[in-house]
């Protein structure tokens, strides 16, 4: 037993020296780097605090899609990015994510080896899933953090997805193309508010809704004022009709068909994946759907299975085109 | 004699008629809760006149079926809890105690994931033969008839953590495709139309009405096989006509309105303590009673949460019915659970040679498994490579990969296996049970309790294994204030442990599942993961434990032989046994929740490790105890490294490894134990 004690702390004391002296070695690396680029350093903020940029991050490891569709927007590829086949099936924007680009995990657990292989001089990711390795992943590079989802009074998640947005420009040095990706969105906007009061659908309030079945009942997301889905519509000349008491950090309630009739004068939209459309498989003939009087009146809008409510700037276009269709149609 | 009579009425009249009373009572307040606000003037005339108006369709079409899916629901449970404590001879027998809920949640949960959608029977159909099989599966890994009811409830248990850690793969998977599924895992009665009653009721009315027509031979059956049979009964074919009763009343609830545990295990025990006996009332009431507890925790789970955002009523029934296992444990503290019946001889393997080159050779293949460890990643194993980056000094970027990320990671899964192995170890022999770990004493959901409120509320994430620390420390010693009233007696220790840890898990899901934050990241960290470990892991929580307790641990190693002799032998030989046995089972605890604090809840290393130990050494060994923590070591090392090698670049959480790695070879050990008995 004793030789086994000794043991441990023996390589537990070389683990120590090693590592202290490792990030010695790193540091040097750095120094040695610095004097190839000009650039100036640039500060930016994070959900941690601020930190200082000497030059522009060219390896960027991505570990929440958000960031990654930013960076796209901006031009840029990441080496590496976490959870890429949900990315592919939830998020359609362009510019499409590179052929290289290599995937380094769930976006729960991604694999710090992967990640430390990659190189990276940047990583991004959001605080509330990585608050717990925030440490090692500083090690591996630095590292920012967000938080997609703002607590109650700190704003809504569509201010949170512009002011992120515009964070990364800076660091990147891309404030022209960041201001290019707004303003071409702000005319997005204004196109579709146009369209939408030409064909005089903007008349009414909306309900927003993404509805999935549970086992055999439907559940219901009512999406609230601090989603950024709901930011989007009101920018585009709708209003929200659903209000509730109550903070909800994802901005949306799970409720059931009840609710509904308390907003029946709405115009109705709801998201539902193609081989579980609760209103069409579990709802249909019963009259406390039915005699809703937005069912009754035909303005429910359906919108796409992989419509997605929570991404950045490109999302936010197609999201707002995808309701102008829903409506227009 | 009049006065009976007059009793014996008052009894059954307040049984049935006011059982029925109050179900009609808690029906009415029932449909009068929801995210409407309806008069109790509309919801009448919804009853009575109803009109075509929205209001009226939503008491007749969204709250009746709810209030009936409840009374169906509760009802059904507690008369197949009636039928599982009847034919296992076993008063904690019910489809939770039974591992059937989580066998039914799982099949579900692949049938989600696997099946396509969209086949009408299709959940009820998994879950239907999910329980089927759980309950076979458990029923015979017990020692079928002749299973005393402690070893089954720990063979439910097992299977339990079996199917969840299965499950939560699945859902660390499959996050998309599972994410309606939480909610509905901790059971809940939401009914959108009547297709939920329609689809049970006949099917609930067809297993009751088998009930009823064995309502006699149950009643025989109750007297004994051998008075059964001597009557000419059909034993085992009643008993397998009676356990597909229980089922299928189980698996139709389950498929509707998901688990909700405990009604089937207080509903009948309400009813026998009023003194009913015979099979006919006892299933009728239990039937009234089971709905009016199900209905109640559902209204009271409304009223507490009046945002409607559905605190599960599962849980809510757990929350009410942990407790009330307790108080039948303690009531019943005088009948033995079966005590002399627990040790379990798994079989034996002498080894060729001395037991001190045993523990060598141990020490060697745990050195081993770290150096391959250390030098198998992303990019597979790399054992050159990674001997010239560490010594030679090439490869900077190697030898950080191994000294920053890889060694700390299998330095905190092999010392957090040892600790728990060693916990384990001391439980086992001071429960004198070998089905004891530190999961059975409560320990391990206190944890997932205490990280959890820390996760929840304006902490920092790092404070997480302080919370967990402090959340197993306080379940051991409620359980062990609870055993004290006990004398520490081992098996009512075990049963009073599984009420513990059935609470706290309540409490986990309702936090889950009300919180909406991270629930993904609760979850990883509730199966327990070696995850991106760092020296401070290893350095803050398990280095002090282990230098400090594992030696005063080997010091009293002497207590531990002489506990396992038996409680009148240990006394004896004059040794003060609940006192002994309270301070071994601290030590046991502050390891174990040492080990958590660092990598949450694994399972199984405990139970596992030295079992192995006695397999190989023989159960009186001296070396027993290092050679347990060395084979936890070794056992959580090849898991830490699998989980990050075997998927790569996911990482599949290494508790569920072990779990699933453990749990089939556990089984086995008990099938076997319970073979090698009766021969």
């Amino acid at each position: 037993m004793k030789k086994w004690y000794l043991l441990i702390i023996i390589i537990i004391q070389a683990g120590l020296l090693a590592a202290c002296g490792n990030d010695a070695d790193q540091d040097e690396q750095a120094g040695q780097e610095d004097d190839s680029s000009g650039s100036e350093a640039v500060t930016i903020e994070d959900a941690y605090g601020e930190q200082t940029f000497d030059q522009t991050p060219e390896r960027v490891v991505v570990l929440e899609w958000v960031y990654a569709e930013d960076l796209l927007a901006l031009g840029i590829q990441p080496v590496g990015m976490a959870d890429m086949e949900g990315y592919h099936n939830w998020v359609n924007i362009e510019p499409e994510l590179g052929k290289d680009v290599q995937d380094v995990g769930t976006r729960q657990e991604p694999s710090l080896e992967a990640i430390a292989e990659l190189n990276p001089d940047l990583i991004i990711t959001a605080g509330y899933r990585h608050e717990a390795i925030m440490d090692s992943l500083k090690e591996i590079a630095p590292t920012l953090a967000y938080n997609p989802y703002p607590a109650e009074g700190e704003g809504n998640q569509y201010e949170e997805m512009t002011a992120t947005f515009q964070e990364l420009a800076k660091l990147f040095g891309k404030q022209d193309k960041a201001d290019q990706v707004l303003s071409d969105l702000n005319s997005t906007y204004q196109q579709a508010e146009q369209e939408i009061a030409d064909a005089g659908m903007d008349d009414k309030p909306f309900v927003l809704s993404q509805a999935y079945s549970s086992d055999n009942s439907p559940v219901i997301r009512l999406f609230k004022d601090n989603a950024m889905a709901v930011q989007i519509m009101e920018n585009i000349g709708l209003e929200n009709a659903y209000q509730s008491d109550g903070f909800q950090v994802y901005g949306y309630d799970e409720t059931s068909v009840e609710t509904l009739q308390n907003f029946q004068d709405a115009r109705f939209f709801y998201i539902v994946q193609e081989n579980d459309n609760i209103f069409d498989d579990q709802l249909k003939g019963n009259p406390a759907w039915e005699n809703l009087q937005f069912v009754e009146q035909d303005e429910t809008y359906r919108l796409p299975g992989d419509t997605w409510t929570f991404g950045g700037p490109l999302s936010a276009e197609v999201f707002a085109e995808q309701i102008k269709e829903a409506l227009i149609e | 004699m009049n006065d009976a009579f007059l009793n014996k009425w008052l009894k059954t009249a307040l049984t049935f008629g006011g059982g029925a009373v109050l179900l009609v009572f808690l029906m009415f307040l029932h449909i009068n809760q929801g995210s409407v606000d309806l008069s109790w003037r509309v919801v009448w005339d919804a009853l009575v006149v109803p009109e075509d108006i929205i209001e009226h369709h939503t008491v007749r079409y969204l709250r009746l079926p709810r209030a009936v899916m409840g009374i169906l629901a509760g009802g059904s449970l507690a008369v197949s809890g009636v039928i599982l404590q009847t034919i296992t001879k076993n008063p904690l027998a019910s489809a939770s105690t039974l591992g059937i809920h989580s066998g039914t949640y799982f099949a579900v949960v692949i049938s989600a994931i696997f099946l396509p959608a969209s086949l009408p029977l299709q959940g009820l159909f998994a879950a239907f033969f999910g329980g089927l099989f759980t309950a076979l599966l458990v029923y015979g890994l017990a020692g079928g008839a002749s299973a005393n009811p402690v070893r089954m409830v720990l063979a439910g248990m097992v299977v339990t953590i079996m199917f969840s850690s299965s499950t939560s793969v699945l859902q660390i998977f499959y996050e998309n495709e599972t994410a309606g599924l939480f909610l509905w895992g901790a059971g809940t009665l939401v009914q959108n139309d009547w297709s939920g009653v329609q689809f049970s009721m006949p099917l609930i009315l067809a297993g009751m009405l088998v009930t009823f027509l064995l309502a006699k031979q149950l009643d025989i059956f109750r007297m004994g096989e051998d008075v059964a049979a001597s009557l000419g009964q059909q034993v085992g074919r009643i008993r397998m006509i009676a356990l597909l009763a229980a089922v299928l009343l189980t698996a139709v609830t389950v498929s509707v309105v998901g688990p909700i545990g405990f009604v089937g295990l207080i509903a009948p025990h309400l009813i026998k303590l009023l003194g009913f006996r015979n099979h006919f009332a006892l299933v009728t009431a239990s039937f009234i009673w089971g709905a009016n507890v199900l209905l109640g925790a559902d209204v009271f789970a409304r009223w507490v949460d009046p945002s409607f955002s559905e605190l599960p009523v599962g849980a809510i029934t757990a929350l009410i019915g942990a407790p009330w296992l307790i108080w039948l444990v303690l009531r019943n503290r005088s009948r033995q659970y079966g005590e002399k019946n627990t040790a379990m001889i798994a079989g034996n393997v002498r080894l060729p040679f001395q037991g001190g080159w045993f523990i060598v050779i141990l020490v060697m293949l745990l050195v081993f498994a770290i150096v391959v460890g250390a030098a198998t990643g992303n990019s597979g194993i790399q054992l050159t490579q990674s001997f010239s980056a560490v010594f030679d000094g090439g490869q900077e970027f190697l030898r950080n990969m191994i000294f920053q990320l890889r060694l700390p990671r299998l330095l905190v899964a092999a010392l957090s296996g040892g600790l728990l192995a060693v916990s384990g170890f001391v439980f086992q022999g001071v429960l004198r049970n070998p089905l004891a770990d530190p999961s059975v004493i409560g320990i391990t959901s206190g944890a997932g309790v205490g990280a959890l409120l820390v996760i929840f509320s304006a902490f920092s994430a790092t404070f997480i294994p302080l919370g967990a620390f402090l959340g197993a420390l306080a379940a051991f010693l409620v359980v062990m204030g609870l055993s004290y009233r006990a004398n520490f007696q081992p098996s009512l220790l075990a049963l009073l442990g599984i009420g513990v840890s059935a609470f706290g898990s309540a409490i986990i899901q309702i936090v889950v599942v009300q919180a909406d934050m991270a629930v993904a990241s609760a979850l990883t960290w509730l199966s327990g993961s070696t995850y991106a470990k760092s020296w401070e892991a290893l350095l803050y929580y398990l280095l002090g434990p282990m230098l400090v307790l594992v030696p005063v641990l080997y010091l009293q190693i002497r207590n531990l032989n002489v506990l396992s002799l038996g409680d009148e032998t240990a006394k004896g030989l004059g040794m003060k046994v609940s006192r002994t046995r309270f301070y071994m089972a601290l030590v046991a605890s502050l390891l174990a929740a040492a080990s958590v604090s660092a990598v949450g809840t694994i399972s199984f290393v405990g139970l596992l490790a030295p079992h192995a130990a006695r397999i190989l050494l023989g159960s009186g060994h001296k070396h027993l105890l290092p050679a347990s923590a060395l084979i936890g070591a070794i056992l959580l090392v090849i898991a830490d490294i699998l989980s990050r090698t075997l998927l790569v670049p996911k990482e599949i959480p290494s508790g569920i490894l072990v779990a699933l790695i453990g749990a089939p070879y556990f089984l086995w050990l008990m099938y076997r134990s319970s073979h090698v008995k009766k021969a």
